[in-house]
């Protein structure tokens, strides 16, 4: 891809998430909201493997990237370098949203 | 109408009948500690180790029958059991919407412990705003509060999702008070519409209902603990609450013990854990469904029909409106989930049914036929 077309292509996904909404979030802060807790669920309550929970909680746009911290039992998920969630496993209820 | 109503009549009576009959039943068997087995074997476990568990499509795209996981109980004693797809005996599932199922049970326990009625305004135990003071406790386990709601998943932009917004955006942080939010858009009790906002707001009110010293505590003290489900967890959004609508996990053999739970009327080990009367009530179609204005909207083809937070497999003649589970007997209802989870409850074969699954690609799993096996299985199990 040309650098003038890859940068057009940034500049309409951004446009994209930016767009409009019913509700005050866009499908990329969603998708990374989405990501930080299932794929903290699937790996702490679930206990699947990394790799069936990044099959198990991939969406579409597939653009959220997740770090996973066994030790604390959290993770953090970013797309696009800007938005980014964190969700944390608290024993018997799970994961939340941090 | 008034042959729909009496329609309707004909079914709670037998319904009521099955009720007074079976109260606390002697001589049943019991998961304790764990289930007894009685595995079946021959043809028909094959023909259902093919149907349930044979790759139908590409799984890197997600297609295709995916299940996970399989458990069916018949006279109190596991007659078939099998996983898949990474998943084992130990894991526990998501059970997304059959969670609501849950909170009936934890709602019903609840009511027999006098913390709320059915006829209780939700404000009497929540503060969910001066205009929704009409809803009642019985509203929201009929899905007919008539709060404004757009029970969108996958098949539409995320941000026009109510459930979306509660579960993963704006609303995240207090899921109930993001639904109390989106105000009324109906009367009260008069439409039936499926809501994961009422369901939220449903465990709200329940922790208002039992105060500080249960809030925490009673999804355990109420079900999970009784019944011996020792996987279970159930997850809360910041604000503390019981996600009632979808976050309760479980192995599938846990699960069964909450069908179980129904099966036998809300006895488990000869105590009446959720009140007499309570599954005939959750199991009859639901009181804002009954009233007929909104089930031309909300009954989709092929749909079942809504009991209070579980499905029924009921006709509804007067819009031609064919049975959900043909293959499955009247008296069958069932806990049902996003991407495949199910809880089949079958009185009349005594037989409950458990399935985990991911089944992305809609309309390719065919529960009539999953029930059709499952029932051939029992029949085969010789007392």
């Amino acid at each position: 891809m040309t650098r003038p077309r890859a940068l057009f292509a940034l500049f309409a996904l951004a446009l994209a998430a930016c767009n409009a909404e019913a509700y005050d979030n866009n499908d990329t802060e969603l998708a990374v909201r989405q990501k930080a807790k299932e794929m903290c669920s699937c790996l702490f309550v679930m206990e699947l493997s990394e790799q069936e929970c990044a099959a198990w909680t991939r969406v579409s746009p597939d653009v959220a990237k997740a770090t996973i911290d066994r030790e604390h039992k959290r993770v953090h998920a970013v797309a696009l370098g800007f938005w980014a969630a964190d969700a944390r496993f608290d024993g018997r209820h799970g994961c939340v949203h941090d | 109408m008034q042959r729909l109503v009496l329609s309707w009549c004909t079914v709670a009576s037998l319904l009521a009948a099955r009720e007074a009959v079976a109260a606390c039943p002697a001589g049943v068997t019991w998961p304790a500690p764990d289930w007894p087995e009685a595995r079946a074997s021959g043809p028909t476990v094959e023909a259902t180790d093919e149907y349930l568990f044979t790759r139908t499509g590409r799984d890197e795209d997600r297609e295709g029958i995916r299940t996970d996981g399989v458990v069916m109980v018949h006279r109190g004693r596991i007659i078939y059991e099998r996983y898949a797809r990474g998943y084992a005996q130990h894991n526990r599932h998501l059970a997304w919407s059959v969670s609501k199922s849950f909170l009936n049970a934890m709602v019903g326990v609840g009511v027999g412990r006098g913390a709320l009625t059915v006829d209780d305004s939700i404000c009497d135990h929540y503060d969910a705003g001066a205009e929704l003071c009409d809803v009642t406790v019985g509203d929201l386990l009929d899905w007919g509060s008539g709060i404004d709601w757009n029970e969108g998943y996958e098949d539409e932009a995320y941000y026009l999702s109510s459930v979306i917004a509660m579960l993963y955006g704006v609303g995240s942080g207090d899921m109930a008070a993001f639904v109390a939010a989106q105000g009324l858009a109906e009367t009260p009790g008069r439409i039936y519409r499926y809501s994961s906002g009422d369901s939220v707001l449903l465990s709200a009110v329940l922790a208002g209902a039992l105060g500080p010293d249960l809030a925490d505590d009673y999804p355990w003290e109420f079900i999970f603990e009784p019944i011996g489900m020792t996987s279970a967890m159930f997850e809360r959004d910041q604000a503390g609450t019981y996600v009632g609508s979808s976050y309760v996990y479980a192995t599938p053999r846990d699960l069964a013990r909450f069908g179980y739970l129904f099966l036998r009327d809300g006895c488990w080990n000869g105590e009446q854990l959720v009140p007499e009367g309570w599954v005939a009530a959750s199991t009859q179609p639901n009181p804002s469904f009954q009233k007929g204005e909104s089930y031309e909207h909300f009954l989709r083809d092929g749909d079942a029909v809504p009991g209070r937070h579980w499905w029924l497999n009921l006709p509804v003649p007067e819009l031609a409106h064919d049975s959900r589970w043909p293959a499955a007997p009247p008296d069958t209802f069932a806990g049902l989930g996003h991407w495949g989870q199910t809880i089949f409850v079958i009185p009349s074969a005594d037989l409950v049914l458990v399935r985990t699954a991911d089944d992305r690609e809609s309309g390719v799993f065919d529960q009539n036929r999953y029930l059709e096996l499952a029932l051939a299985l029992a029949a085969e199990d010789s007392p």
